[in-house]
Protein backbone atom coordinates (compact mmCIF):
# COMPACT_ATOMS: atom_id res chain seq x y z
CA UNK A 1 0.00 0.00 0.00
CA UNK A 2 1.33 3.33 -1.08
CA UNK A 3 1.39 6.20 1.22
CA UNK A 4 -1.03 8.40 -0.50
CA UNK A 5 -3.51 5.23 -0.24
CA UNK A 6 -2.42 5.32 3.55
CA UNK A 7 -3.46 8.97 3.85
CA UNK A 8 -6.76 8.72 2.01
CA UNK A 9 -7.42 5.72 4.23
CA UNK A 10 -6.55 7.63 7.12
CA UNK A 11 -8.74 10.06 6.13
CA UNK A 12 -11.63 7.37 5.89
CA UNK A 13 -11.28 6.66 9.62
CA UNK A 14 -11.12 10.25 10.69
CA UNK A 15 -14.82 10.67 8.97
CA UNK A 16 -15.92 8.14 9.74
CA UNK A 17 -14.91 8.77 13.89
CA UNK A 18 -15.60 12.37 12.98
CA UNK A 19 -12.24 14.35 12.77
CA UNK A 20 -11.30 17.14 11.21
CA UNK A 21 -10.32 15.57 7.48
CA UNK A 22 -7.86 17.70 5.33
CA UNK A 23 -9.65 19.44 2.28
CA UNK A 24 -7.66 17.42 0.03
CA UNK A 25 -9.52 14.03 1.23
CA UNK A 26 -13.17 16.24 1.79
CA UNK A 27 -14.76 14.06 -1.13
CA UNK A 28 -13.75 11.03 0.06
CA UNK A 29 -14.80 11.88 3.43
CA UNK A 30 -18.44 12.89 1.74
CA UNK A 31 -18.18 9.27 0.23
CA UNK A 32 -17.28 7.51 3.80
CA UNK A 33 -20.28 9.18 5.66
CA UNK A 34 -22.65 8.13 2.29
CA UNK A 35 -21.34 5.03 2.48
CA UNK A 36 -21.89 4.61 6.45
CA UNK A 37 -25.36 5.91 6.20
CA UNK A 38 -26.56 3.36 3.54
CA UNK A 39 -26.11 1.10 6.16
CA UNK A 40 -29.12 -1.94 6.12
CA UNK A 41 -30.91 -2.02 9.67
CA UNK A 42 -32.74 -4.79 10.92
CA UNK A 43 -36.60 -4.67 10.80
CA UNK A 44 -37.32 -4.05 14.39
CA UNK A 45 -39.72 -7.10 14.53
CA UNK A 46 -37.35 -9.72 13.59
CA UNK A 47 -34.60 -7.93 16.21
CA UNK A 48 -37.35 -8.69 18.95
CA UNK A 49 -37.51 -12.42 17.43
CA UNK A 50 -33.88 -12.89 17.48
CA UNK A 51 -33.76 -11.23 20.82
CA UNK A 52 -35.99 -13.75 22.07
CA UNK A 53 -34.43 -16.83 20.53
CA UNK A 54 -31.05 -15.74 22.11
CA UNK A 55 -32.63 -15.39 25.26
CA UNK A 56 -34.12 -18.81 25.01
CA UNK A 57 -30.32 -20.00 24.10
CA UNK A 58 -31.37 -20.88 20.23
CA UNK A 59 -34.16 -23.79 21.06
CA UNK A 60 -33.96 -26.42 18.57
CA UNK A 61 -36.00 -25.62 15.25
CA UNK A 62 -38.86 -27.34 14.02
CA UNK A 63 -36.73 -27.52 10.91
CA UNK A 64 -36.43 -31.56 9.85
CA UNK A 65 -33.11 -32.46 10.48
CA UNK A 66 -31.60 -35.87 10.09
CA UNK A 67 -32.11 -38.55 13.02
CA UNK A 68 -28.45 -39.68 13.52
CA UNK A 69 -28.77 -40.91 17.62
CA UNK A 70 -29.07 -44.30 16.32
CA UNK A 71 -25.60 -44.06 14.59
CA UNK A 72 -24.75 -42.53 18.20
CA UNK A 73 -25.75 -44.78 20.49
CA UNK A 74 -23.96 -47.65 18.09
CA UNK A 75 -21.06 -46.01 17.44
CA UNK A 76 -18.83 -46.99 20.48
CA UNK A 77 -19.54 -50.81 19.64
CA UNK A 78 -18.68 -50.51 16.05
CA UNK A 79 -15.69 -49.21 17.51
CA UNK A 80 -15.21 -51.27 19.73
CA UNK A 81 -15.60 -53.63 16.76
CA UNK A 82 -13.27 -52.18 14.48
CA UNK A 83 -10.71 -53.08 17.20
CA UNK A 84 -11.38 -55.99 18.93
CA UNK A 85 -12.23 -57.52 15.21
CA UNK A 86 -8.70 -57.27 13.94
CA UNK A 87 -6.93 -58.56 16.91
CA UNK A 88 -8.94 -61.38 17.40
CA UNK A 89 -7.60 -62.43 13.87
CA UNK A 90 -4.42 -62.04 14.75
CA UNK A 91 -5.48 -63.81 17.82
CA UNK A 92 -6.50 -66.39 15.42
CA UNK A 93 -4.12 -66.59 12.66
CA UNK A 94 -1.19 -66.07 14.55
CA UNK A 95 1.60 -68.91 15.29
CA UNK A 96 0.88 -70.42 19.05
CA UNK A 97 2.50 -69.56 21.89
CA UNK A 98 3.88 -72.57 24.07
CA UNK A 99 2.30 -73.85 26.99
CA UNK A 100 4.66 -74.27 29.78
CA UNK A 101 2.42 -75.94 32.29
CA UNK A 102 2.58 -79.58 31.14
CA UNK A 103 0.89 -82.38 33.08
CA UNK A 104 -2.26 -81.32 31.12
CA UNK A 105 -4.50 -83.98 29.21
CA UNK A 106 -5.00 -83.65 26.09
CA UNK A 107 -7.14 -84.17 23.01
CA UNK A 108 -6.39 -87.40 21.21
CA UNK A 109 -7.37 -88.08 17.82
CA UNK A 110 -6.35 -91.60 16.22
CA UNK A 111 -5.48 -92.94 12.83
CA UNK A 112 -4.51 -96.10 13.62
CA UNK A 113 -4.35 -98.61 10.31
CA UNK A 114 -6.30 -96.42 8.10
CA UNK A 115 -6.58 -94.87 5.30
CA UNK A 116 -3.96 -92.36 3.78
CA UNK A 117 -3.15 -89.17 5.46
CA UNK A 118 -1.06 -90.31 8.19
CA UNK A 119 -1.76 -90.79 11.67
CA UNK A 120 -4.00 -88.37 13.42
CA UNK A 121 -1.73 -88.04 16.47
CA UNK A 122 -3.06 -84.51 17.88
CA UNK A 123 -2.34 -85.28 21.50
CA UNK A 124 -1.63 -82.00 22.97
CA UNK A 125 0.40 -83.19 26.52
CA UNK A 126 1.58 -80.17 28.01
CA UNK A 127 4.78 -78.45 27.12
CA UNK A 128 6.08 -81.32 25.12
CA UNK A 129 7.61 -81.23 21.86
CA UNK A 130 6.16 -83.16 19.24
CA UNK A 131 7.80 -85.16 16.63
CA UNK A 132 6.42 -84.42 13.14
CA UNK A 133 4.05 -87.89 12.68
CA UNK A 134 4.61 -88.43 9.28
CA UNK A 135 4.28 -91.87 7.88
CA UNK A 136 6.94 -93.44 6.08
CA UNK A 137 6.73 -96.16 3.36
CA UNK A 138 7.95 -99.49 4.30
CA UNK A 139 10.05 -99.77 1.50
CA UNK A 140 11.44 -103.33 2.69
CA UNK A 141 9.52 -105.91 0.30
CA UNK A 142 7.23 -103.10 -1.32
CA UNK A 143 4.57 -104.17 -3.37
CA UNK A 144 3.63 -102.07 -6.15
CA UNK A 145 -0.14 -102.96 -5.68
CA UNK A 146 -0.20 -101.82 -1.84
CA UNK A 147 -0.23 -98.25 -3.46
CA UNK A 148 -3.37 -98.15 -5.06
CA UNK A 149 -4.96 -99.68 -1.60
CA UNK A 150 -7.33 -97.82 0.03
CA UNK A 151 -7.10 -99.44 4.02
CA UNK A 152 -3.64 -98.50 5.04
CA UNK A 153 -1.41 -100.53 7.32
CA UNK A 154 0.60 -97.93 9.76
CA UNK A 155 2.81 -98.93 12.07
CA UNK A 156 2.89 -96.33 14.72
CA UNK A 157 5.27 -95.93 17.55
CA UNK A 158 6.03 -93.16 20.19
CA UNK A 159 8.07 -91.81 22.78
CA UNK A 160 7.16 -90.09 26.37
CA UNK A 161 8.96 -88.52 29.14
CA UNK A 162 7.16 -88.24 32.10
CA UNK A 163 8.96 -86.91 35.33
CA UNK A 164 7.50 -86.97 38.62
CA UNK A 165 8.31 -86.50 42.12
CA UNK A 166 11.18 -88.67 43.92
CA UNK A 167 8.51 -89.71 46.13
CA UNK A 168 6.16 -90.31 43.63
CA UNK A 169 8.10 -92.57 41.29
CA UNK A 170 7.20 -95.83 42.17
CA UNK A 171 3.21 -94.83 42.54
CA UNK A 172 3.52 -93.61 38.47
CA UNK A 173 6.12 -96.74 38.07
CA UNK A 174 3.31 -99.05 39.31
CA UNK A 175 0.41 -97.51 37.28
CA UNK A 176 1.82 -97.62 33.96
CA UNK A 177 1.31 -100.87 33.37
CA UNK A 178 -2.54 -100.62 34.78
CA UNK A 179 -3.00 -98.10 32.00
CA UNK A 180 -1.07 -100.17 29.47
CA UNK A 181 -3.85 -102.84 30.56
CA UNK A 182 -6.91 -100.79 30.65
CA UNK A 183 -6.44 -99.95 27.07
CA UNK A 184 -5.82 -103.87 26.24
CA UNK A 185 -1.76 -103.69 25.85
CA UNK A 186 0.56 -104.73 27.71
CA UNK A 187 4.24 -104.02 29.11
CA UNK A 188 7.05 -105.72 26.86
CA UNK A 189 9.49 -104.60 28.94
CA UNK A 190 10.74 -102.40 31.70
CA UNK A 191 13.01 -100.90 34.27
CA UNK A 192 12.99 -99.48 37.26
CA UNK A 193 14.18 -98.40 40.04
CA UNK A 194 13.01 -96.04 42.89
CA UNK A 195 15.24 -93.17 42.91
CA UNK A 196 15.96 -93.05 39.19
CA UNK A 197 12.68 -93.55 37.47
CA UNK A 198 12.74 -96.34 34.73
CA UNK A 199 11.80 -97.09 31.24
CA UNK A 200 8.92 -98.93 29.41
CA UNK A 201 8.16 -100.33 26.64
CA UNK A 202 4.69 -100.98 26.11
CA UNK A 203 2.77 -102.47 23.07
CA UNK A 204 -0.48 -101.00 22.85
CA UNK A 205 -3.28 -101.02 20.48
CA UNK A 206 -2.80 -98.96 17.50
CA UNK A 207 -6.04 -97.33 17.73
CA UNK A 208 -5.74 -96.67 21.82
CA UNK A 209 -2.44 -94.79 21.41
CA UNK A 210 -3.83 -91.66 21.74
CA UNK A 211 -5.52 -92.66 24.52
CA UNK A 212 -3.02 -93.86 26.20
CA UNK A 213 -0.01 -91.07 25.80
CA UNK A 214 -3.23 -88.69 27.16
CA UNK A 215 -4.15 -91.29 30.59
CA UNK A 216 -0.14 -91.71 30.81
CA UNK A 217 0.27 -87.72 30.54
CA UNK A 218 -1.58 -87.57 33.89
CA UNK A 219 0.60 -89.47 35.97
CA UNK A 220 3.36 -86.87 35.68
CA UNK A 221 4.69 -83.79 33.86
CA UNK A 222 5.16 -84.02 30.34
CA UNK A 223 9.10 -83.50 29.54
CA UNK A 224 8.82 -84.50 25.91
CA UNK A 225 6.51 -86.97 23.55
CA UNK A 226 7.97 -87.80 20.21
CA UNK A 227 5.84 -89.96 17.68
CA UNK A 228 6.13 -91.51 14.45
CA UNK A 229 4.46 -93.52 12.11
CA UNK A 230 5.31 -95.73 9.38
CA UNK A 231 3.13 -97.04 6.50
CA UNK A 232 3.88 -100.58 6.40
CA UNK A 233 1.00 -101.33 3.81
CA UNK A 234 3.34 -103.12 1.40
CA UNK A 235 4.47 -105.34 3.78
CA UNK A 236 1.53 -106.43 4.32
CA UNK A 237 0.09 -107.24 0.92
CA UNK A 238 3.38 -108.76 0.45
CA UNK A 239 3.17 -111.31 3.31
CA UNK A 240 -0.57 -112.15 2.34
CA UNK A 241 1.29 -112.51 -1.22
CA UNK A 242 3.56 -115.01 -0.30
CA UNK A 243 0.90 -116.94 1.91
CA UNK A 244 -1.63 -117.00 -1.17
CA UNK A 245 0.86 -118.14 -3.22
CA UNK A 246 2.26 -120.69 -0.78
CA UNK A 247 -1.11 -122.10 -0.30
CA UNK A 248 -2.30 -122.28 -4.47
CA UNK A 249 1.23 -124.39 -4.66
CA UNK A 250 0.25 -126.55 -2.08
CA UNK A 251 -3.15 -127.40 -3.43
CA UNK A 252 -1.78 -127.92 -7.15
CA UNK A 253 0.73 -130.54 -5.52
CA UNK A 254 -2.24 -132.26 -3.18
CA UNK A 255 -3.93 -132.54 -6.98
CA UNK A 256 -0.50 -133.60 -8.49
CA UNK A 257 -0.47 -136.12 -5.43
CA UNK A 258 -3.69 -137.32 -6.06
CA UNK A 259 -2.75 -138.18 -10.05
CA UNK A 260 0.51 -139.37 -9.06
CA UNK A 261 0.98 -142.88 -10.56
CA UNK A 262 4.90 -144.30 -9.14
CA UNK A 263 6.36 -144.41 -6.13
CA UNK A 264 9.09 -141.62 -7.00
CA UNK A 265 6.85 -139.31 -7.86
CA UNK A 266 4.46 -139.59 -4.73
CA UNK A 267 7.73 -139.24 -2.56
CA UNK A 268 8.58 -136.45 -4.83
CA UNK A 269 5.40 -134.52 -4.44
CA UNK A 270 5.23 -135.12 -0.90
CA UNK A 271 9.00 -133.69 -0.14
CA UNK A 272 7.92 -130.45 -2.22
CA UNK A 273 4.61 -130.50 0.12
CA UNK A 274 6.65 -130.29 3.31
CA UNK A 275 8.69 -127.53 1.60
CA UNK A 276 5.46 -125.83 0.75
CA UNK A 277 4.15 -126.18 4.24
CA UNK A 278 7.08 -124.88 6.00
CA UNK A 279 6.88 -121.77 3.07
CA UNK A 280 2.62 -121.04 4.31
CA UNK A 281 3.72 -121.75 7.93
CA UNK A 282 6.52 -119.12 7.64
CA UNK A 283 4.60 -117.03 5.59
CA UNK A 284 1.59 -116.91 7.69
CA UNK A 285 3.93 -116.50 10.68
CA UNK A 286 5.30 -113.34 8.74
CA UNK A 287 1.53 -111.94 8.13
CA UNK A 288 1.12 -112.06 11.77
CA UNK A 289 3.90 -110.12 12.70
CA UNK A 290 3.62 -107.76 10.23
CA UNK A 291 -0.02 -106.99 11.40
CA UNK A 292 1.07 -107.55 14.91
CA UNK A 293 3.21 -104.50 13.85
CA UNK A 294 0.44 -102.33 12.59
CA UNK A 295 -2.17 -103.42 14.78
CA UNK A 296 -0.34 -102.86 18.17
CA UNK A 297 1.83 -99.80 18.28
CA UNK A 298 5.30 -99.66 20.20
CA UNK A 299 5.39 -97.43 23.07
CA UNK A 300 8.24 -96.23 25.00
CA UNK A 301 8.18 -94.19 28.36
CA UNK A 302 11.04 -92.73 30.31
CA UNK A 303 10.14 -91.75 34.04
CA UNK A 304 12.37 -89.52 35.16
CA UNK A 305 12.56 -87.57 38.76
CA UNK A 306 11.23 -84.25 38.50
CA UNK A 307 13.65 -81.58 38.85
CA UNK A 308 13.51 -78.73 41.54
CA UNK A 309 11.60 -76.54 39.08
CA UNK A 310 8.92 -79.51 38.71
CA UNK A 311 8.68 -79.96 42.60
CA UNK A 312 8.11 -76.47 43.15
CA UNK A 313 5.34 -76.31 40.63
CA UNK A 314 2.02 -75.54 42.15
CA UNK A 315 3.28 -72.97 44.64
CA UNK A 316 3.00 -69.40 43.57
CA UNK A 317 5.82 -67.48 44.57
CA UNK A 318 6.49 -63.77 44.32
CA UNK A 319 8.08 -64.33 40.82
CA UNK A 320 5.52 -66.27 39.35
CA UNK A 321 3.35 -63.15 40.36
CA UNK A 322 6.26 -60.45 39.28
CA UNK A 323 6.09 -63.16 36.13
CA UNK A 324 2.41 -62.49 35.53
CA UNK A 325 2.16 -59.25 35.78
CA UNK A 326 4.88 -58.97 33.01
CA UNK A 327 2.92 -60.83 30.74
CA UNK A 328 -0.33 -58.96 31.22
CA UNK A 329 1.55 -55.79 31.05
CA UNK A 330 3.19 -57.56 27.56
CA UNK A 331 -0.54 -58.37 26.28
CA UNK A 332 -2.11 -55.15 27.25
CA UNK A 333 1.07 -53.17 25.31
CA UNK A 334 -0.12 -55.88 22.39
CA UNK A 335 -3.48 -54.74 22.44
CA UNK A 336 -2.69 -51.20 22.59
CA UNK A 337 0.01 -51.12 19.87
CA UNK A 338 -2.73 -53.07 17.83
CA UNK A 339 -5.48 -50.90 18.29
CA UNK A 340 -2.94 -48.15 17.38
CA UNK A 341 -1.77 -49.82 14.22
CA UNK A 342 -5.46 -49.40 13.51
CA UNK A 343 -6.88 -46.36 14.39
CA UNK A 344 -3.41 -44.14 13.26
CA UNK A 345 -3.97 -44.96 10.00
CA UNK A 346 -7.96 -44.33 10.17
CA UNK A 347 -7.15 -41.15 12.55
CA UNK A 348 -4.61 -40.24 9.43
CA UNK A 349 -7.11 -40.79 6.78
CA UNK A 350 -9.74 -38.58 9.02
CA UNK A 351 -7.78 -35.93 9.46
CA UNK A 352 -6.16 -35.95 5.60
CA UNK A 353 -10.03 -36.09 4.94
CA UNK A 354 -11.05 -33.20 7.12
CA UNK A 355 -8.29 -30.66 6.07
CA UNK A 356 -9.11 -31.45 2.17
CA UNK A 357 -12.89 -31.15 3.09
CA UNK A 358 -12.08 -27.67 4.80
CA UNK A 359 -9.58 -26.26 1.75
CA UNK A 360 -12.36 -27.60 -0.67
CA UNK A 361 -15.16 -25.99 1.59
CA UNK A 362 -12.96 -22.36 1.42
CA UNK A 363 -12.26 -22.11 -2.16
CA UNK A 364 -16.02 -22.88 -2.87
CA UNK A 365 -17.16 -20.16 -0.74
CA UNK A 366 -14.41 -17.69 -2.17
CA UNK A 367 -15.45 -18.91 -5.42
CA UNK A 368 -19.10 -17.93 -4.74
CA UNK A 369 -18.35 -14.29 -3.78
CA UNK A 370 -16.87 -14.42 -7.73
CA UNK A 371 -19.64 -15.39 -8.69
CA UNK A 372 -22.23 -13.47 -7.08
CA UNK B 1 -28.27 -12.29 30.93
CA UNK B 2 -24.91 -14.09 31.10
CA UNK B 3 -24.26 -17.06 29.05
CA UNK B 4 -21.63 -19.83 31.04
CA UNK B 5 -18.58 -19.85 28.51
CA UNK B 6 -16.73 -22.68 28.95
CA UNK B 7 -13.51 -22.22 32.23
CA UNK B 8 -11.08 -20.21 30.62
CA UNK B 9 -12.65 -18.71 28.01
CA UNK B 10 -14.09 -15.59 28.47
CA UNK B 11 -16.64 -14.76 26.06
CA UNK B 12 -20.02 -12.79 27.33
CA UNK B 13 -21.66 -14.18 23.83
CA UNK B 14 -24.84 -11.62 24.89
CA UNK B 15 -22.53 -8.94 25.39
CA UNK B 16 -21.31 -9.27 21.48
CA UNK B 17 -24.86 -10.19 20.53
CA UNK B 18 -25.91 -6.84 21.66
CA UNK B 19 -23.05 -5.13 20.23
CA UNK B 20 -22.76 -6.90 16.82
CA UNK B 21 -26.04 -7.86 16.27
CA UNK B 22 -27.16 -4.94 14.04
CA UNK B 23 -23.66 -4.62 12.44
CA UNK B 24 -23.86 -8.05 11.24
CA UNK B 25 -26.84 -7.81 9.69
CA UNK B 26 -25.72 -4.63 7.82
CA UNK B 27 -22.75 -6.67 6.67
CA UNK B 28 -24.37 -9.93 5.36
CA UNK B 29 -27.47 -7.99 3.98
CA UNK B 30 -24.83 -6.00 2.29
CA UNK B 31 -23.30 -9.16 0.68
CA UNK B 32 -26.25 -10.90 -0.09
CA UNK B 33 -28.53 -7.86 -1.50
CA UNK B 34 -31.00 -9.71 0.25
CA UNK B 35 -32.86 -8.50 3.22
CA UNK B 36 -34.73 -11.89 4.55
CA UNK B 37 -31.87 -13.69 3.68
CA UNK B 38 -29.38 -11.58 5.92
CA UNK B 39 -32.06 -12.40 8.75
CA UNK B 40 -31.83 -15.69 8.66
CA UNK B 41 -27.60 -15.59 7.92
CA UNK B 42 -27.67 -13.48 10.76
CA UNK B 43 -29.56 -15.65 12.72
CA UNK B 44 -27.83 -18.73 11.79
CA UNK B 45 -24.93 -16.74 12.64
CA UNK B 46 -25.35 -16.03 16.00
CA UNK B 47 -27.01 -19.56 17.03
CA UNK B 48 -23.63 -20.93 15.13
CA UNK B 49 -21.56 -18.60 17.38
CA UNK B 50 -23.25 -19.56 20.78
CA UNK B 51 -22.99 -23.11 19.77
CA UNK B 52 -19.35 -23.03 19.12
CA UNK B 53 -18.43 -20.25 21.95
CA UNK B 54 -16.17 -22.90 23.57
CA UNK B 55 -14.19 -22.48 20.43
CA UNK B 56 -13.20 -18.72 20.58
CA UNK B 57 -9.58 -18.21 21.52
CA UNK B 58 -8.72 -14.59 22.11
CA UNK B 59 -5.17 -15.23 20.84
CA UNK B 60 -6.25 -15.97 17.65
CA UNK B 61 -8.09 -12.62 17.31
CA UNK B 62 -10.92 -9.99 18.93
CA UNK B 63 -14.39 -11.50 19.79
CA UNK B 64 -15.94 -9.48 16.91
CA UNK B 65 -13.31 -10.34 14.13
CA UNK B 66 -14.50 -14.08 15.35
CA UNK B 67 -17.75 -13.41 15.42
CA UNK B 68 -17.75 -11.83 11.44
CA UNK B 69 -15.84 -14.96 10.72
CA UNK B 70 -18.75 -17.17 11.32
CA UNK B 71 -21.25 -15.15 9.63
CA UNK B 72 -19.14 -14.60 6.71
CA UNK B 73 -18.98 -18.16 6.29
CA UNK B 74 -22.48 -18.36 7.01
CA UNK B 75 -23.46 -15.77 4.19
CA UNK B 76 -21.15 -17.44 1.55
CA UNK B 77 -22.17 -20.33 2.21
CA UNK B 78 -26.24 -19.14 1.68
CA UNK B 79 -24.39 -17.18 -2.02
CA UNK B 80 -23.13 -20.97 -2.75
CA UNK B 81 -26.15 -22.52 -2.36
CA UNK B 82 -28.54 -20.06 -3.77
CA UNK B 83 -26.24 -18.83 -6.74
CA UNK B 84 -28.61 -15.84 -7.55
CA UNK B 85 -28.89 -12.42 -6.54
CA UNK B 86 -31.94 -10.28 -5.04
CA UNK B 87 -32.58 -6.87 -4.89
CA UNK B 88 -31.82 -5.56 -2.28
CA UNK B 89 -35.04 -4.50 -0.57
CA UNK B 90 -34.23 -0.73 0.87
CA UNK B 91 -35.56 0.91 3.40
CA UNK B 92 -39.19 2.78 1.66
CA UNK B 93 -37.90 6.45 0.91
CA UNK B 94 -39.49 8.68 2.71
CA UNK B 95 -42.59 10.50 0.89
CA UNK B 96 -41.91 13.88 2.25
CA UNK B 97 -40.94 16.14 -0.08
CA UNK B 98 -37.80 17.48 0.79
CA UNK B 99 -35.90 20.24 0.81
CA UNK B 100 -33.48 21.92 -2.27
CA UNK B 101 -30.16 20.56 -0.18
CA UNK B 102 -32.04 17.49 0.89
CA UNK B 103 -33.10 16.78 -2.60
CA UNK B 104 -29.35 17.17 -3.71
CA UNK B 105 -28.32 14.95 -0.95
CA UNK B 106 -30.76 12.00 -1.32
CA UNK B 107 -29.81 11.86 -4.98
CA UNK B 108 -26.19 11.38 -3.85
CA UNK B 109 -27.08 8.76 -1.50
CA UNK B 110 -28.87 7.31 -4.23
CA UNK B 111 -25.78 7.68 -6.67
CA UNK B 112 -23.83 5.96 -3.86
CA UNK B 113 -26.53 2.83 -3.00
CA UNK B 114 -26.50 2.24 -6.85
CA UNK B 115 -23.10 1.81 -7.57
CA UNK B 116 -22.25 -0.30 -4.06
CA UNK B 117 -24.64 -2.40 -5.46
CA UNK B 118 -22.96 -2.60 -8.79
CA UNK B 119 -19.76 -3.42 -7.23
CA UNK B 120 -18.41 -6.59 -7.45
CA UNK B 121 -19.15 -8.87 -4.64
CA UNK B 122 -15.41 -9.38 -2.87
CA UNK B 123 -14.98 -5.19 -3.25
CA UNK B 124 -18.93 -4.85 -2.00
CA UNK B 125 -18.10 -7.67 1.14
CA UNK B 126 -14.71 -4.85 2.23
CA UNK B 127 -16.60 -2.24 2.55
CA UNK B 128 -19.77 -3.47 4.18
CA UNK B 129 -17.26 -4.61 6.38
CA UNK B 130 -15.89 -1.05 7.24
CA UNK B 131 -18.67 1.13 6.55
CA UNK B 132 -21.37 -1.36 7.56
CA UNK B 133 -20.22 -3.27 10.13
CA UNK B 134 -17.45 -0.96 11.77
CA UNK B 135 -15.02 -3.23 11.55
CA UNK B 136 -11.36 -1.37 11.86
CA UNK B 137 -8.86 -2.33 9.21
CA UNK B 138 -7.43 -5.20 12.09
CA UNK B 139 -10.66 -6.79 12.43
CA UNK B 140 -11.31 -6.27 8.69
CA UNK B 141 -7.98 -8.69 8.02
CA UNK B 142 -8.61 -10.73 10.60
CA UNK B 143 -12.59 -11.73 9.07
CA UNK B 144 -10.79 -11.92 5.26
CA UNK B 145 -7.97 -13.88 7.07
CA UNK B 146 -5.67 -11.95 5.37
CA UNK B 147 -2.75 -9.20 6.37
CA UNK B 148 -3.44 -5.80 7.68
CA UNK B 149 -1.87 -4.42 4.82
CA UNK B 150 -3.43 -6.55 2.67
CA UNK B 151 -6.94 -5.74 3.62
CA UNK B 152 -5.70 -2.07 3.39
CA UNK B 153 -5.09 -1.96 -0.49
CA UNK B 154 -8.55 -4.17 -0.92
CA UNK B 155 -10.34 -1.30 1.02
CA UNK B 156 -8.35 1.64 -0.81
CA UNK B 157 -9.48 -0.39 -4.47
CA UNK B 158 -12.69 -0.81 -3.43
CA UNK B 159 -13.18 2.99 -2.67
CA UNK B 160 -11.63 3.87 -6.05
CA UNK B 161 -13.70 1.30 -7.79
CA UNK B 162 -17.33 3.18 -6.16
CA UNK B 163 -15.72 6.51 -6.67
CA UNK B 164 -15.19 5.72 -10.33
CA UNK B 165 -18.08 4.41 -10.82
CA UNK B 166 -20.08 7.37 -8.65
CA UNK B 167 -17.69 9.91 -11.14
CA UNK B 168 -19.41 7.62 -14.48
CA UNK B 169 -22.58 8.11 -13.29
CA UNK B 170 -22.31 11.94 -12.78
Amino acid sequence: MTAPEAAELEAVDAALAGRAVHPDHAELAELALLLRDERPEPAPAWAAQLDRRVQARFPARPRKRRDWTWFRNVAPAIALLLIILPIGLIAALGPSGTDDDGGGGGEATTGVAEPSGGSGGGAEAGGASMAAPEALTDRSGGDPRSDSRARRNVERSAELTLSAPRRSLDRVASRIPDVAADLGGYVARSSVSSEGGGDFRLRVPTRQLDAAIQRLSRLGRVRNVSRSSLDITSTVVSARARLTDARTERESLLRQLAAADTVNETESIRARLDIVSREIAAARNSLRRVRNRANFADLGIALVPASEDDDNEGAWTPGDAFGDALRVLEVVAGIAVVALAIVLPLLAVWLLAWLARRAVMRRRRERSLDLA
Amino acid sequence: MSVPAPAGIALDFDALYRAARDDVFAYVATLLHDRGAAEDVTALAFERAFRKRGKFDAKRGSQRAWLFGIARNAALDELRTRRRSAALATEPASDAVAPEDEAELALRRAAVRTALAALPAREREVIALKFHAGLDNAELAAVLEISVSNAGTRLHRALTTLREALDDRS
